[in-house]
């Protein structure tokens, strides 16, 4: 079969203002991001064939059917495909096929977590809050003990971390401070996101425990946003304003996972997920290209030891080796690998990847202002996940 | 026996659900039986329908016996959940047993303080009833059996 690289690229891109309160809804929110993402290639809903979104989550606020019906979309094509953040990253990998296949022309993708200041789902008939909720054998092995949610979880790889690579809590502080200071680094030069001030190690360091080892500052907050991009076929995407940034590799892979394991099961690979170097390696092969050839990589980084999971995953540095890596600079905006260019999950906004794709976008334009690395010409974006991972590479033109 | 940890006022077990109900029969009768598989006798953890080793459907819950000790642990200052924020502090952990490696129960710690609290600590079993169905297994460091 002939190979996916560079047949689509992305065409326009939207997002809304990030807050901590914009007392607004996860709909509107999405209305909006479409609107800027069709406004920036000069196109209307007609113009709009096909529409892929993450499988889990976004349509619970926004589901494509509604989506059609609001906005007056003649859908040809719809498709769900992963989960949150990496189903962000693999609506591309999705979005490509249907175009490939002549299902779709061109294709509309949104996402909001809705974990904003105004929530549009009714409570559940217990009245429990949406965060109290995990499914099947999280709620009976492990919610009842107050191991309710994935902070919990990752400060329970964070110490197991500490203890497998032989770390003083001193030496990983400055490793996990390393990551939170140079997010927020990126947001604030950024200027769009929600965090404006910058952050010191004596910030970091002073800031409460909230879950040992874990800090206020190793966690993202929960903000208002919605983003959404335009993808087209590249004949089509010569034709629009911006210069196309082309989808040059996609790479996936996952490893088989006992229900209800996220974080707190994995055997010996509790603190290393061999497949998602897999993912990263089939996409590099697609876009022809290695390791060196990125010059920025957008990783998951709602919390700082997820980054140092994933950069040894990913197999950007051997297993535990991730602290010395973010401790030399090399993931500044100077150094060989810059990550979450615009401040990611922890400091930009947390949209699930979907923040860190528009940032990428406008990287490969040129458009990225403060935060914009010298020439960069490819820039990869990985969904980060217990079970399964999927990578997308972008080139641009 | 006295009330260690308050686990009415949270979120309980589905200790009925048929596919784990063995778990829970267990804990209440003072044992932690893991899902082991009949024809390859591996352990494995979270329950599966099929013996992810030999696939094999031939699977029965078996009491262990061995040495439960601390694969890893936090201390939990804040949960912003209000439904567990009434416990105060608390530390959630995830324990492992030498003859089932590399499964992981998650439970809480007691009569530790978090400062004493280290990985690959010896642990014993503490079984919390909480009602007549639901018996809580919790843990906390092993006595030293030659202690006066």
């Amino acid at each position: 079969m002939e190979s996916l690289r560079d047949k689509i690229a992305i065409v326009g891109i939207g997002e809304t203002e990030y807050s901590f309160k914009l007392n607004r809804g996860a709909r509107e929110l999405i209305t909006e991001a479409i609107y800027k993402a069709l406004d920036d290639a000069k196109i209307s809903p007609k113009d709009i064939d096909g529409v892929v979104t993450e499988s889990t989550w976004v349509q619970q606020f926004l589901n494509h059917p509604e989506l059609a019906l609001g906005l007056g979309i003649n859908t040809r094509y719809a498709g769900g495909i992963g989960s949150t953040g990496n189903g962000n990253v693999a609506s591309f990998h999705l979005a490509a096929k249907a175009i490939a296949a002549g299902q779709a022309d061109t294709v509309l993708t949104y996402f909001t977590n809705g974990y904003g200041s105004q929530q549009d789902i009714p409570k559940t008939a217990s009245g429990a809050r949406r965060e109290d909720i995990t499914r099947g054998i999280k709620d009976s092995f492990e919610a009842p003990y107050g191991s309710n949610g994935p902070r919990i979880y990752f400060a329970q790889v964070a110490n197991r971390y500490m203890y497998e690579y032989g770390l003083t809590k001193e030496q990983f502080s400055r490793q996990l401070g390393a990551i939170a200071i140079n997010n927020r680094r990126n947001a604030v030069l950024n200027g769009r996101g929600v965090e404006k001030e910058p952050l010191t190690y004596e910030d970091y360091l002073n800031s409460r425990m909230i879950a040992d080892p874990l800090r206020l500052f190793d966690f993202c907050r929960w903000n208002d946003g919605a983003c959404a991009w335009i993808v087209t076929s590249a004949e089509r995407a010569k034709g629009f304003p911006h210069a196309p940034v082309y989808v040059t590799g996609m790479g996936s892979s996952w490893t088989p996972e006992a229900r209800g394991d996220y974080w707190t099961q994995g055997g010996k690979n509790y603190l290393y997920k061999p497949h998602m170097a897999v993912a990263l390696d089939r996409a590099l092969q697609m876009a022809g290209i290695s390791r060196g050839d990125l010059d920025f990589a957008q990783i998951y980084d709602a919390y700082t030891i997820m980054v140092l999971i994933f950069l040894e995953s990913l197999g950007f540095c051997k297993k535990g080796e991730g602290g010395a890596f973010v401790e030399s600079g090399a993931i500044s905006l100077e150094g060989s690998l810059p990550i979450d260019t615009h401040g990611g999950n922890l400091s930009h906004s947390y949209i699930n990847m979907a923040s860190h794709i528009v940032e990428a976008v406008r990287q490969l334009r040129g458009d990225a202002g403060a935060c914009q690395i010298k020439d960069a010409e490819y820039g990869m974006i990985e969904g980060g996940s217990s079970w399964e991972e999927f990578v997308t590479i972008l080139r641009r033109a | 026996m006295k009330e260690y940890l308050d686990f009415s006022k949270g979120p309980l077990p589905d200790v009925e659900f048929s596919e784990w109900a063995d778990f829970w029969e267990g804990t209440r009768q003072g044992e932690i039986r893991l899902p082991r598989c009949r024809d390859c006798n591996q352990f494995h953890f979270y329950p599966c329908w099929l013996c992810p080793f030999c696939h094999s459907p031939n699977i029965e819950w078996y009491a262990v016996t061995s040495q439960p000790r601390l694969f890893t642990w936090t201390y939990v200052r804040r949960n912003l959940s209000p439904v567990f924020a009434i416990r105060g502090p608390y530390i959630v952990a995830l324990v492992e047993f030498d003859e089932a490696p590399n499964l992981y129960l998650t439970t809480n710690i007691i009569e530790c303080q978090p400062e004493d609290i280290y990985i690959g600590m010896p642990l014993e079993a503490v079984f919390q009833r909480v009602d007549d169905k639901i018996t809580m297994p919790i843990f906390r460091p092993m006595k030293d059996k030659h202690a006066a």
